[in-house]
């Protein structure tokens, strides 16, 4: 564990000097934002509708949270996942220190795991950085804090999903961009699924349970169900065990 | 130099020094080693042994197949046949215990350009498994070792090429290994640097037991006491330096002459003197008969010979000469 934890602290320095981790963090905030500000713009649209309707029932804000931590913010993974997949293990192999790594007397899966944390350590600063947003909205708008909490859970175990894959797409070069842009397909890939899988006739609502999207949406319903958790952790373990015989079979070649 | 280092260690008391009076074990056993990468073999059964405490100089020229040796030494990549061990580890069968007993200096050093040296060392030390009670004092001997002392708060991407060879170097000792793999230890440094670096790499191999590859040869002669040559994938040499420069020693004596005979006849029949050559105008090269003092007699009797001796120097070979005849001499075509 304690080899985890090494890599892990160096992943952190070396995350917070660099330039791209500020631009993932940047370009996720300004998405948020972008996305916050769209929100509440349909809100206060649907509100002034409603008021001037007496029938109409007041619309209420659990949209927006829906919004920002359901299905929108994949879109922002997609930008920032590749970004920070380039700082994973295609980089050490493009600066070579790949080999310090590989001849230290730790497992493959050491390496592999401390590189993973390091990752989603950013990706919680990330979501510590936006979260007042729709916190914002639940607190003033007094709606259930449940979707909200909920939803920040999803949100991380999403993105701790896609990040084992830029993980596992990194390790199959040795070009940094070439690492970028094979997360992005892989992402793509995982998307485009996601979107056609419910349209399927008669079983679409029934396959949705496996795609990462439909899980997602499962948790910023404001229910905390084993299935989700159990998907979500169980594919996660699943990428990275194969990210880490990858990089033990090209140790073998 | 030596006496701080020796000094150093002994005070830092974090080594583990092998008990005096044992028997010299081999550290190193490669056995009919073979790698073949798609059909191209690389390597076509290479064997040798060295023994702990030795400091050993790979030689060959580029493409010989040095660093995928080494690379197969340290676990980095498997052998197609044949098995190399390391302190008593097969690199297959234990890879963990080969890398805990290693330290490894690949051709590039493996450095992070935004940490500080100071910071590197702990991080490499860590994962070695240095208990963090011992990190700071291994990295300090580390930086003193490698004379980096004043440049531990220095980002390693600002460093100089021999400062960054240096760091490489003290990353691959932080943990006190009883086996030292330097790939190229001073390719691409400038002729002070190399003089430092060769200087470093003699005090560790006076604890341990050190294998350096090179395709530049004085950085053997200087460093090693044995040399193990190879070519196109084979061992074509291997020896103790001394032994390996006699056999190829033309162990003769170069004389210039400022009024030299106008034929070789009257020269052969100097005292002691079996052949002479004719190497310029007025310079020769005397093969002398077997014996302990023949020099001494034919230097006598040479100056007394009239012909205005001016220089004489005895001649050994180079490990220039040995590389360049074994090597050239194995090649079929």
């Amino acid at each position: 564990m304690r080899f985890v934890w090494a890599v892990f602290r160096r992943e952190i320095k070396s995350y917070f000097v660099s330039p791209l981790c500020y631009t993932a963090i940047a370009a996720f905030l300004g998405i948020m934002g972008v996305l916050y500000y769209a929100l509440l713009m349909g809100y206060e649209r649907t509100r002034l509708r409603a008021a001037m309707n007496p029938l109409a029932e007041m619309p209420g804000v659990e949209n927006i949270v829906r919004g920002m931590l359901g299905s929108d913010i994949m879109w922002a993974f997609l930008i920032i996942v590749p970004l920070l997949s380039m700082r994973m293990l295609a980089w050490e192999r493009q600066q070579h220190t790949a080999e310090l790594l590989l001849t230290a007397p730790m497992t493959t899966w050491h390496l592999v795991l401390g590189k993973f944390f390091g990752a989603v350590f950013v990706l919680i600063t990330m979501l510590a950085l936006a979260v007042w947003m729709p916190f914002v909205v639940v607190y003033w708008g007094s709606a259930d804090p449940a979707p909200l909490l909920s939803g920040i859970l999803g949100v991380l175990l999403y993105g701790a999903l896609m990040l084992a894959i830029a993980l596992l797409a990194s390790s199959l070069t040795e070009s940094t961009i070439q690492a970028g842009f094979l997360t992005l397909l892989f992402m793509a890939v995982v998307y485009v699924v996601g979107i056609l899988v419910p349209r399927v006739p008669l079983v679409g609502e029934n396959l949705e349970q496996f795609t990462p999207g439909g899980n997602l949406s499962l948790l910023a319903r404001g229910v905390v169900d084993t299935q989700p958790l159990v998907y979500f952790l169980s594919m996660t373990a699943l990428l990275l065990f194969l990210t880490s015989q990858i990089v033990d079979s090209q140790r073998w070649r | 130099m030596t006496s701080t280092s020796t000094s150093a260690s002994a005070g830092g008391g974090s080594a583990s020094p092998v008990p005096p009076g044992r028997p010299r074990q081999s550290m190193i056993e490669i056995d009919q080693l073979h790698k073949f990468y798609g059909p191209f073999e690389a390597l076509k059964g290479i064997s040798f042994t060295v023994r702990s405490g030795e400091v050993v100089g790979f030689l060959g020229p580029n493409g010989a197949g040095k660093s995928t040796t080494m690379k197969i030494m340290t676990g980095l990549m498997p052998p197609t046949r044949g098995s190399v061990s390391i302190a008593g580890h097969d690199v297959l069968d234990e890879p963990l215990e080969v890398r805990r007993a290693i330290g490894y200096l690949p051709e590039i050093p493996p450095l992070y350009p935004e940490m500080t040296v100071r910071d590197y060392l702990s991080f490499a030390a860590e994962l070695r498994g240095v208990p963090r009670a011992r990190r700071r004092r291994a990295v300090d001997l580390a930086l003193e070792r490698c004379g980096l002392t004043h440049m531990a708060q220095r980002l390693v991407g600002n460093l100089s090429k021999g400062y960054r060879q240096r760091t490489g170097l003290a990353q691959a000792v932080i943990h006190e290994p009883r086996v030292l793999i330097l790939d190229e230890p001073t390719v691409g440094l400038d002729p002070t640097q190399v003089i430092e670096i060769r200087g470093i790499v003699r005090e560790l191999g006076e604890e341990r037991t050190v294998i350096l590859s090179s395709h530049v040869l004085p950085e053997v002669q200087a460093t090693c006491h044995r040399v193990v040559i190879i070519n196109r994938g084979l061992v074509v040499a291997d020896g103790p330096m001394d032994e390996l420069l006699s056999r190829e020693s033309h162990g003769g004596v170069v004389a210039s002459l400022r009024r030299p005979p106008e034929e070789l006849d009257p020269l052969r029949q100097l005292t002691a003197v079996r052949q002479v050559q004719r190497l310029g105008e007025q310079e020769f090269r005397f093969f002398l008969e077997p014996g302990d003092d023949v020099r001494e007699r034919f230097v006598a009797g040479l100056a007394n010979s009239g012909y205005g001796l001016i220089e004489v120097r005895a001649e050994t070979a180079t490990l220039e000469e040995v590389f360049r005849d074994v090597v050239l001499e194995e090649v079929p075509a």
